[in-house]
C-alpha cells in the first residue's frame, strides 16, 4: 500500500517535471523566436528604410516653420520617400505600405494576406512563423487606405517591439509631444494626426460597425474625440469630419485582459512622393 | 468504280454536313471543355468574428504552468522530505 502511494507521488512528479519542461522550452522558443524576429525587423528597416528619421526630422522642421503646407504647396513638390516598397514588394506582394511613428519602436512593413486575415498575426514577411508576427490589416480594408476607418494590428510585445511602444502614448506628456504617425505607400505618404489613445473593449472593430452609414462614423468619431475609458488621451483642438480618414492602431494591454489599446489618427495630408 | 464510290460517299458526307440535323457527330480525342474565367470574388479565410485580433504577449499559459508545477514539485519534496525525516 506505501510502495503504491509512493509510485503515485513519483509518477505526479514526473508529470509536473514534464509539464514545467514544457513550458520552459516553450518560453524559450518564443524568446528566441522574438529575437531573431526583433533582429530581422531591424534589418529590414536598415534596408529598405534607413533615411525614415532624418526624413521625418527634416520634415518636422518646415512643419514647425510655419511653412507648413496648403494642399497646393503639397502637389507643387513632391514629398520624400524613403522606404523602398517596391523591393520589399517584389519580395512578398502581401506588402503593401511602412509604418513609421517617430520616437516609438513603431517602424514596420505593413501586410495584408490574401489567403488568410489573421496570417500575419504569427508570420513574418518572408511568410515564416514568428511569434511577433508582422503589422497587417485584414482584407475588410482597402489597401490604398481609402476606407473611413482603416485598422492595423500589431503584438504588444514584452520586448518593445512591433505596437508595444503605442503604451507611450498613454503617458499625457509623450502623447502632447508627439502629435503625427505616418504611412508611406509605394507612391504616397500619408501623414496622420494623433487623436487619441485609450483603452477599448476586445471588440472587432470592422466586423462591429457599419462606418458607410454616417451616423455610426459620426458616433465613432465622436467616441474617438470623448473615450469613456479613464486612462485616456486626447488632443482637444481637433475637429473630425464625415469626410476624414481614420487609422486606427489595435494592440493588445500591458497587464493582460481582454481589451485592447487603441492609437486613432486621423488623415491630414496625403502627398504624393517622388 | 473505286473513284465513283468515293465520289458518292464524299458527296453524301457533304450534304449531311450541310445540313446540322443530319451532320455526323465527331468524337475528338482531344477534351473540349468550356473554358472557366477565374471566379472573381477572392478566397481569403475571412475573420468574421466579433473579438479584435489577440495581439497580447500571450505566452501566460505557459508562465502559469511554470509557476503551478514549481509550487507543486516544491509541495512534493517537501512532504517527501518530511517523509523520509519522520522515518528517521
Amino acid at each position: 500500500m506505501k510502495k503504491r502511494k509512493n509510485n503515485a507521488i513519483i509518477a505526479i512528479v514526473i508529470i509536473l517535471a514534464l509539464i514545467f519542461a514544457g513550458a520552459a522550452g516553450f518560453i524559450i522558443f518564443r524568446i528566441v523566436n522574438s529575437a531573431a524576429a526583433n533582429d530581422q525587423n531591424s534589418k529590414i528597416a536598415s534596408s529598405y528604410a534607413s533615411n525614415i528619421a532624418q526624413t521625418d526630422s527634416s520634415q518636422q522642421a518646415t512643419q514647425n516653420s510655419g511653412s507648413e503646407s496648403s494642399p497646393d504647396a503639397t502637389t507643387a513638390k513632391l514629398a520624400e520617400n524613403p522606404v523602398n516598397l517596391s523591393e520589399l514588394n517584389a519580395q512578398n506582394p502581401d506588402i503593401y505600405s511602412w509604418i513609421y511613428i517617430p520616437n516609438t519602436n513603431v517602424n514596420y512593413p505593413v501586410a495584408q494576406s490574401d489567403a488568410d486575415d489573421n496570417f500575419y498575426l504569427d508570420h513574418d514577411i518572408y511568410k515564416g512563423y514568428s511569434f511577433p508576427g508582422t503589422i497587417y490589416s485584414q482584407s475588410c480594408n482597402k489597401k490604398d487606405y481609402s476606407d473611413r476607418v482603416t485598422v492595423l494590428y500589431g503584438h504588444n510585445m514584452l520586448d518593445g517591439s512591433m505596437f508595444a511602444t503605442l503604451h507611450n502614448f498613454s503617458d499625457p506628456q509623450f502623447f502632447e509631444e508627439n502629435k503625427y504617425m505616418y504611412i508611406y505607400t509605394e507612391n504616397r505618404k500619408l501623414t496622420y494626426e494623433v487623436v487619441s489613445a485609450f483603452v477599448y473593449d476586445d471588440r472587432h472593430i470592422m466586423n462591429s460597425f457599419n462606418f458607410l452609414d454616417d451616423a455610426v462614423y459620426t458616433q465613432w468619431q465622436q467616441d474617438a474625440l470623448n473615450p469613456r475609458s479613464v486612462s485616456s488621451n486626447v488632443r482637444k483642438d481637433i475637429q473630425l469630419t464625415k469626410n476624414d480618414k481614420m487609422l486606427v492602431l489595435s494592440t493588445c494591454l500591458n497587464g493582460g485582459g481582454d481589451g485592447r489599446y487603441l492609437v486613432q489618427g486621423v488623415l491630414v495630408k496625403d502627398e504624393p512622393t517622388g | 468504280m473505286k473513284k465513283l464510290f468515293a465520289a458518292v460517299a464524299a458527296v453524301v458526307i457533304m450534304a449531311f454536313s450541310a445540313v446540322p440535323a443530319f451532320a455526323v457527330s465527331v468524337n475528338s480525342p482531344v477534351a473540349t471543355t468550356q473554358a472557366e474565367t477565374q471566379p472573381t470574388t477572392s478566397k481569403v479565410k475571412k475573420d468574421t468574428t466579433p473579438v479584435s485580433p489577440k495581439t497580447g504577449s500571450d505566452s501566460v499559459v505557459a508562465f502559469s504552468a511554470i509557476a503551478l508545477t514549481s509550487v507543486a514539485c516544491g509541495a512534493a519534496t517537501l512532504f517527501a522530505v518530511k517523509k523520509a525525516k519522520a522515518k528517521k
